[in-house]
This record gives structure tokens, C-alpha cells and sequence, in this order.
């Protein structure tokens, strides 16, 4: 079995998972209990999120655990629309965001809040340009992701928030669902970060969201205060420390983890780059764990099924969309239906070896033809 | 006149093209319904709505007569349909 799907979700380390069965029995106590037990519980996960908040060096700001990352990405995106629309209605996103974004952006927009599309180049990176003249004083949050799930894309964070933060009401949140435990990127300036464990083998079921200390929003779970006022309901012990600890193991040796990632990606490339039928999506703005292509004479989901049979496994997009359509990501950079009919998404892993990447290319090929 | 409008949340194209179509819709006094892919997926396959989102049907005494699929400039949606409605 060959598992290249990495972007969907990752195989929970086995340290995490020791992890996760240690603390479920040694905290049995509800966090927000006040006995002991809870207040032993609720120390607990207060160290886990003073512990994230060093892992990814940012210190204004909160940790708030959720499900998932859509839930996280739910939270800010309405939150955030319900406790400011009484000072503007207008959001701004980018056409490569995750579902979890667009519609609850597709919501908010039946509610009659105006939801802007910013332009991107021709590599799929934000134009500021387009950025700066969109954002107007109406304008209450800036969303956009920090690496694009399907084709990899990497914005420059740091040229938008600079954009962004010449306009005080504006808040900017960034989707890094593909990039924590991944990529080094400096987190300081942005008012609220989602993202998931499962992405970086941590189990699945946790995502936290982080945001600004003295930011207030409207929480989507209302219930009272819970470890947070903005996330009600009994905490997730278990799944917090694993997520804390997923965390740590996957920042250990990320430098050489990266390098082995890239030098995979170039290898599979070179391999593929005289294939007529085999067409590259991914950029050189592309972080090296996503590899979008398209083998131009089939429909993506007809090369995922036929690699399945070889026991490879990839998507054809992201996992939370419908499995027939187009990719609406490859469209929006290539603006090619053929493109987008026919991409998929090979991600990668520092597990990923180059007898892997060479059974990959060798199944590629044999559909290419 | 009327216009049925055949779009899914959670995609951008669909962000982009609602406020364009809600402005024809009210400059023209249109009645319209809109259908959503993950909800309405039986009225979807009447309508043979195919992959590409959105999409929107306008009808002349019940029949249809002009379909629009995907993503339109305002150029383009006033070639389409500058004869017919104002846009």
C-alpha cells in the first residue's frame, strides 16, 4: 500500500496515540469541574495551550480547541461577521480557500453581507494590489489561507498582513490547516490562525483556533464558559494533548523533514517532466508536500480510482468537496476545464521514500499513455 | 419572466456570480427561486444541471429560453443577456 494523501489527513503517530491513552486515564476529571480532579484537568490543558502558543511562537494570543478545522474556520468567519457587522459587512477572500471557508462566506453572503473575491496572479499568489482596493472601511476581515489544500500555493503572508494592517478595523484571519507542522512561517500579526491535528499526525477530532487576546467574537456554541467563553462544552482532554503533542513531534527536525519532502517532489517532477500526457499544476510557489497534476486523458477521479487498484493512494481535490466536479482551485489558476477535470492531488510526507515516489511515477506513466 | 438559479455554498464562483444575478433579478423585477447543489440534488437532475456552478435558467411563459453556465464577466453577462433584460 502507498499512501499519498498526506494533505487529507495523516496516520496518527504512534507516540501521540500513546500519548492520547496515558492522559484519558490519567485525567478523568471534567475541566470544568471545581473539585480537584477538574481543576487537575483544567491545569492540564491550560499547560497544553501555553505550550502551542510556544511551539509556533506567538504570545497574544488564545488557544481555542474545537473539532475540526472548518469548525474553526466557522467560528472566526461568523463570529466575526455577527459581533462587527454593526461597523461593516464586507469580507474579503481568495479563490483558493477550503470549502469550510467559501461557505460559511456563501452563508454570510444570503445574509446579506457582501463577499469580495481578490485577485490572484498568475501563479495563483493575492494580488495587493487588488487586495488594497478592495478593502474599504466596510471592510471587517481579510480570509486567506496560508497554503492552498489542492495545489500547494504559499501566499505571501507577510506582504499581505502589511496590507491588511493599514487599515485598523480590518481583521485578518489565516486558514493554515496545510501548513502548521509543515512550514516555517512567522505567525506574528495575523489576528486568527485554524488549523487541525490530524494534518500533522495528531488523531482526528481536534482543531483549535487561534486568535488575538483582545479580539471578541460571537461564539457558534453558546452553552457558558467553558475553558473559553467562545467554544462551550466539555473539552476534549484526550485529544488536546495529543493535538500538543502531534504538535512538538512534528516541529522536531522540520528542516530536515522539509528538505526530504522537496528533494521527493523535484525527484517525481524530474521523472514526470517529458510525459506529453502529464501536465504539472503545482508552482515554484508551491510548498513541496502538495503535487497537483493532471494526466490530460482522464477525469482526476478516474486516475485516483485507477491508482487505487495499484493500492496508490491520492485525490483528486480536496476530501470535504463532491467527488464528480471540477476542480474549482486548478480552474481558478489555469482557468482550464480540461485541467481542472482531469487534476489530482499527490501529497506528500517525510515518510514518502524515493521507492515510493518511484512506484508513483511508474503508475503515472502507465495511465499517461 | 422568471429565473431559477442553481448554486452550492461552498463554491467561489457561486460567491461571485449571486450578487450579479440578485442585481438583474431586481433591476428586471424578476421572480426567481434558487436551488442548492447539496440540498436540492433531485431538482438539480430535472433541471440536467451538469458540473459547472452556477448556473441560471431564465423562463419566458414557462419555457426556457437562455441558460447561463459558470462564471461571467459583467461583459459578458450584458452580451448574453443585454437583449433581453436590463443588465
Amino acid at each position: 500500500m502507498l499512501y499519498l494523501d498526506y494533505s487529507a489527513t495523516t496516520p496518527v503517530d504512534k507516540k501521540v496515540l500513546d500519548y492520547y491513552k496515558k492522559i484519558s486515564l490519567e485525567y478523568i476529571g471534567n475541566p470544568n469541574s471545581l473539585h480537584k480532579l477538574g481543576k487537575k484537568a483544567n491545569a492540564f490543558i491550560e499547560k497544553c495551550s501555553k505550550g502551542i502558543l510556544e511551539l509556533l511562537n506567538v504570545d497574544d494570543m488564545e488557544v481555542i480547541y474545537t473539532s475540526c478545522a472548518s469548525e474553526s474556520n466557522n467560528l472566526v468567519i461568523k463570529g466575526v461577521a455577527n459581533k462587527f457587522k454593526n461597523k461593516g459587512k464586507h469580507i474579503i477572500t481568495t479563490s483558493f480557500e477550503h470549502p469550510s471557508i467559501t461557505a460559511a462566506l456563501g452563508y454570510l453572503q444570503k445574509q446579506g453581507f457582501v463577499i469580495d473575491i481578490v485577485k490572484s496572479d498568475k501563479n495563483g499568489l493575492v494580488d495587493l494590489k487588488d487586495l488594497t482596493r478592495l478593502i474599504t472601511n466596510e471592510t471587517i476581515l481579510v480570509s486567506i489561507g496560508s497554503v492552498n489544500s489542492e495545489i500547494g500555493i504559499l501566499q505571501p503572508l507577510d506582504k499581505i498582513k502589511e496590507t491588511i494592517k493599514k487599515h485598523p478595523n480590518c481583521l485578518f484571519h489565516s486558514d493554515m490547516t496545510q501548513s502548521i507542522g509543515k512550514v516555517d512561517l512567522d505567525l506574528k500579526g495575523i489576528d486568527f490562525i485554524s488549523f487541525s491535528g490530524h494534518k500533522f499526525y495528531g488523531p482526528k477530532g481536534i482543531g483549535v483556533l487561534l486568535k488575538r487576546k483582545d479580539i471578541r467574537i460571537d461564539p457558534l456554541i453558546h452553552g457558558g464558559k467553558s475553558t473559553t467563553s467562545y467554544r462551550s462544552g466539555t473539552p476534549a482532554l484526550p485529544l488536546i494533548g495529543a493535538i500538543y503533542m502531534a504538535l512538538k513531534l512534528a516541529l522536531k527536525d522540520k528542516e530536515e523533514k522539509y528538505l526530504h519532502v522537496k528533494n521527493i517532489n523535484e525527484y517525481i517532477c524530474k521523472k514526470l517532466k517529458n510525459d506529453k500526457n502529464i501536465k504539472i499544476n503545482s508552482n515554484k510557489y508551491c510548498i513541496p508536500h502538495i503535487l497537483n497534476l493532471s494526466i490530460l486523458s482522464k477525469k482526476g477521479i478516474e486516475t485516483v480510482k485507477a491508482l487505487e487498484k495499484e493500492e496508490i493512494y491520492i485525490s483528486n481535490h480536496t476530501a470535504c468537496s463532491s467527488e464528480e466536479d471540477e476542480s474549482m482551485g486548478i480552474y481558478s489558476l489555469t482557468k482550464s476545464h480540461e485541467l481542472a477535470r482531469s487534476s489530482v492531488r499527490i501529497s506528500l510526507s517525510y515518510l514518502t521514500s524515493y521507492k515510493d515516489a518511484d512506484k508513483l511515477v511508474e503508475a503515472l506513466r502507465k495511465l499517461g499513455v | 419572466m422568471k429565473v431559477k438559479i442553481f448554486t452550492v455554498l461552498w463554491c467561489t464562483s457561486c460567491l461571485i456570480m449571486r450578487p450579479r444575478y440578485e442585481k438583474i433579478i431586481k433591476n428586471n423585477s424578476l421572480k426567481f427561486e434558487e436551488y442548492d447543489f447539496d440540498e436540492d440534488s433531485e431538482i438539480f437532475k430535472e433541471h440536467n444541471i451538469g458540473k459547472i456552478l452556477p448556473v441560471f435558467v431564465l423562463y419566458k411563459d414557462n419555457q426556457e429560453i437562455l441558460r447561463i453556465v459558470g462564471e461571467k464577466s459583467k461583459k459578458e453577462l450584458k452580451k448574453l443577456l443585454g437583449g433581453i433584460l436590463n443588465v
